[in-house]
């Protein structure tokens, strides 16, 4: 198992190589896709108690079912993240006349997760060390409860821990490309626009959003 | 016959008795001067008793005829070239009966040094010698004694202290009438006056006023009492002079450290009573540039003894500050309201170093993270290469 996921970090065309001689299969990569879940849905958990404290408290009893369907919807939007890159992959690649069944492109990309599961582990310490310390006083005003929210979101530490992010889906991306490359049958240059086009946009959007929120 | 001649003797015995009286009560009235002999000053009194310089007094003379027959009076009159008496004489006096007293009535004015005077009473007869008797009236313008006998050590603006007088009466004579009335700029009394009465000689009272200064000034008493019918106003100064009050409570704040955390910063410390006074209703919170913020707009202390110490905590919001102004609100046992500002720097908390420390730390691992992940990414493109 080991040997397997360090083939798919240092050497992913191989790994995704050996896969193509096999029949397609789900169960590892939703595995993959659904723990990094766990830890969206566990940094949404901790990201969201502090500011259920900016609710009035005639609402405080609903803190645990608010709490509850942050961590849900983190894990859900994780499975539904999972599909949605591998549709844009599938029809970006459909440009360049990939071949290949959807159900490959699913698997390989799910694989493809597996490095954000580290830059999970690694920002979710840095979510708890800022979160845990928090103290947000109860807001009554609309107004202020959007000026107290960037302000926090403003916090150099969720800045960097946007970047960490970031750098890991760039790890991820690289292997994704690997992927489209064998699922699809893609030249490595069109699997490197299929996957990077997207990717592109999205990091360009991470860090725009940096840049705008006055982080560093 | 013997009858005729008796009648005849009472009616001539009753012809001369009327003619006899009249010859006895004619040889009596002829010596006016044994009959003035009779007639004596029994009583003089001077009301007030003693006076000061510029009252005015009463003197009463009371004479009264000790003889068989009447004694015709021509003038009374009372004299003195020191005293000023304004009606000096009785013109029109008449006879005073025998066995009946008259009295006579002289206001004097004695715009005159302390001293005893004599004043002359003369009473004129017609036919005899006058009386002549002196009247003493005693000058005496010692007046009544005011002092403090009870004062705070300094007085502070808008603090309430209790000012305590002791009117005394040194005299010789009874002084009635008097009251004490307090007057003064920037100075508010509690009481509007207090009103002693009587004091007999040798004699004092103490009369209290409650009064809080709101600046420097001076402080009167008006002293009102009456020597007899004659007013008089005594003025006791007091220089009310606004310090320090060297008791008083004094909050100190020590042991400050801030923390940010969402654009609020919280403030901590200890805030200790170094007075030697009790500090009431304390409390604390920030003010302007700096907007107190929940949980903890204010903090309230309560009641701090000399050398007792709390701790307490404080939020608020500042943006683009250096420092801000801490507020102590406190009251005195007089329930007098205080407020002390202790300025505090934002820039010198601990908590904003270490929220400058925190994200180096975190830039490390984003630094390890980009090396490692770039040297995979380029190790996976040379295996493939």
């Amino acid at each position: 198992m080991a040997a397997a996921v360090l083939d798919l970090f240092l050497n992913p065309g191989r790994f995704f190589a050996q896969k193509m001689q096999k029949k397609e299969s789900l169960t590892i990569p939703f595995l993959v896709v659904f723990v990094l879940g766990i830890f969206s849905a566990a940094a949404a958990v901790l990201s969201t108690a502090p500011f259920l404290a900016m609710i009035p408290a005639e609402a405080a009893s609903f803190t645990p079912i608010v709490m509850a369907i942050a961590g849900g919807a983190a894990l859900l939007a994780s499975l539904v993240m999972w599909v949605v890159c591998a549709v844009i992959f599938f029809v970006i690649s459909m440009v360049f006349s990939g071949t290949g069944g959807f159900k490959r492109v699913l698997e390989f990309v799910g694989y493809g997760f597996l490095p954000q599961i580290i830059g999970a582990a690694v920002t979710l310490p840095i979510s708890y060390l800022y979160f845990a310390d928090l103290t947000i006083p109860p807001v009554s005003d609309p107004a202020q409860i959007e000026e107290v929210t960037q302000q926090l979101l403003a916090a150099p530490e969720l800045q960097f821990a946007v970047v960490i992010s970031v750098l890991f889906l760039i790890w991820s991306a690289n292997i994704w490309i690997f992927g489209m490359k064998e699922s699809r049958n893609l030249s490595t240059r069109n699997a490197a626009i299929t996957v990077g086009v997207p990717v592109g946009l999205y990091v360009l959007s991470q860090l725009y959003g940096l840049l705008f929120s006055g982080g560093f | 016959m013997n009858y005729a001649v008796c009648v005849l003797i009472c009616l001539l015995c009753m012809a001369a008795a009327p003619a006899v009286a009249l010859q006895i009560t004619t040889t009596d009235a002829l010596d006016p001067a044994s009959a003035a002999a009779q007639v004596t000053v029994t009583e003089k009194t001077i009301d007030p008793q003693v006076l000061i310089r510029g009252d005015r007094a009463t003197v009463t003379v009371t004479v009264t005829n000790n003889g068989d027959v009447s004694v015709p009076i021509t003038r009374a009159f009372l004299s003195d070239a020191s005293l000023s008496i304004p009606v000096d004489s009785y013109d029109s006096v008449g006879s005073i009966g025998a066995g009946n007293s008259m009295t006579f009535t002289f206001t004097v004015r004695v715009d005159v040094p302390d001293g005893v005077y004599y004043p002359r009473f003369s009473l004129n007869y017609r036919s005899a010698p006058s009386l002549r008797d002196y009247i003493p009236v005693k000058v005496e313008s010692t007046e009544l004694d005011v002092s403090v006998v009870k004062r705070p050590d300094s007085f502070s603006a808008g603090n309430r202290e209790t000012i305590e007088l002791r009117v005394g009466n040194p005299r010789e004579n009874s002084i009635s009438g008097i009251s004490v009335v307090p007057v003064g700029e920037g100075v508010e009394v509690e009481q509007s006056g207090s009103f002693i009465g009587k004091l007999e000689p040798d004699e004092s009272a103490n009369v209290s006023f409650d009064v809080t200064p709101q600046e420097s000034g001076t402080l009167t008493f008006h002293v009102t009492y009456r020597n007899g019918f004659n007013t008089h106003v005594l003025d006791h100064t007091l220089p009310v002079v606004i310090s320090e009050d060297k008791k008083a409570a004094r909050p100190v704040v020590s042991n400050i450290v801030m923390t940010s955390s969402g654009g609020v910063y919280t403030l901590t410390g200890d805030i200790t009573n170094a007075g030697l006074k009790v500090a009431n209703s304390v409390i604390i919170t920030t003010g302007a540039p700096a907007a107190p913020a929940e949980p903890n707009r204010i903090y309230v202390v309560g009641s701090l003894d000399p050398d007792d110490f709390s701790s307490f905590e404080v939020n608020f919001r500042a943006d683009n500050v250096d420092s801000v102004p801490l507020l102590i609100q406190y009251r005195d046992e007089d329930g007098n309201s205080y407020e002390r500002e202790t300025p505090v720097s934002i820039n010198r908390t601990a908590a904003s170093e270490e929220e400058r420390e925190f994200p180096v730390a975190i830039a490390a691992v984003l630094i390890v993270a980009a090396v490692l992940i770039a040297g995979i990414i380029v190790y996976s493109w040379k295996k493939k290469a």
